[in-house]
């Protein structure tokens, strides 16, 4: 088995991965597990795009996963602090 | 598997261990009973998932300026991934009800600290 083939399977792991993350979004029975799977989702995004980088010769795409791996934390960040002040309690119970 | 030299055998086996460890979290965020262990499933993914899987991108293209460009964007995760996930546990600690969560030890409640 080749390298890019190789790398080509770890990609399409990588996605179904993805996929069960985004799952979680969908289920998910209150927005803390939201937000905990959209946090996953980020690490994701920047994980697909070292390996882009490596399956297209593209390095220049570091410079965009460091840009979404700030911006996950910001928006993980801004959904925890906006969660905590919004002092909403009719959300779904978590014992499912 | 014949034709690969040193340096693609290394960043092979270095983007695995990461894309196991990112599979095996995602696996757990679905499947894990509450929210302060799907949170502990996700650090998984945040530390050595993606840290193994910029060190083989590192090892793959081998050159200073990229070398450089990934370890700050891996400590950059590593400095950030904690501090978001405790202000997450917190947040979720502070709405939520604690009958749902399999809490053994509840010191925040305990110590009044809520």
């Amino acid at each position: 088995m080749s390298f890019d083939l190789w790398l080509m399977v770890l990609m399409t792991i990588l996605g179904i991965s993805l996929l069960l993350c985004f799952i979680r979004l969908y289920l998910g029975p209150n927005p803390p597990n939201r937000t905990v799977a959209f946090d996953t989702i980020a690490i994701h995004a920047v994980g697909i795009m070292a390996l882009y980088t490596m399956i297209y010769d593209a390095p220049a795409l570091f410079d965009a996963a460091i840009i979404v791996a700030v911006l996950g934390f910001v928006g993980t960040m801004m959904f925890a602090r906006y969660m905590e002040r919004a002092n909403l309690q009719d959300w779904e119970r978590d014992d499912e | 598997m014949t034709e690969m030299t040193i340096q693609e055998m290394a960043t092979a086996l270095l983007a695995t261990v990461g894309v196991l460890f990112m599979l095996i979290s995602a696996i757990g965020l679905l499947r894990l009973p509450d929210i302060f262990s799907r949170m502990h499933a996700a650090g998984k993914a945040s530390t050595i998932g993606v840290g193994c899987l910029l060190l083989s991108a590192g090892v793959y293209f081998w050159d200073i300026n990229l070398f450089w460009r990934m370890i700050l964007l891996i400590v950059l995760i590593f400095a950030t991934s904690p501090i978001a996930t405790s202000a997450m546990a917190r947040a979720a600690y502070r709405t939520g009800t604690p009958k749902g969560l399999h809490l053994q030890i509840d010191e925040m409640g305990d110590k009044g600290l809520n």
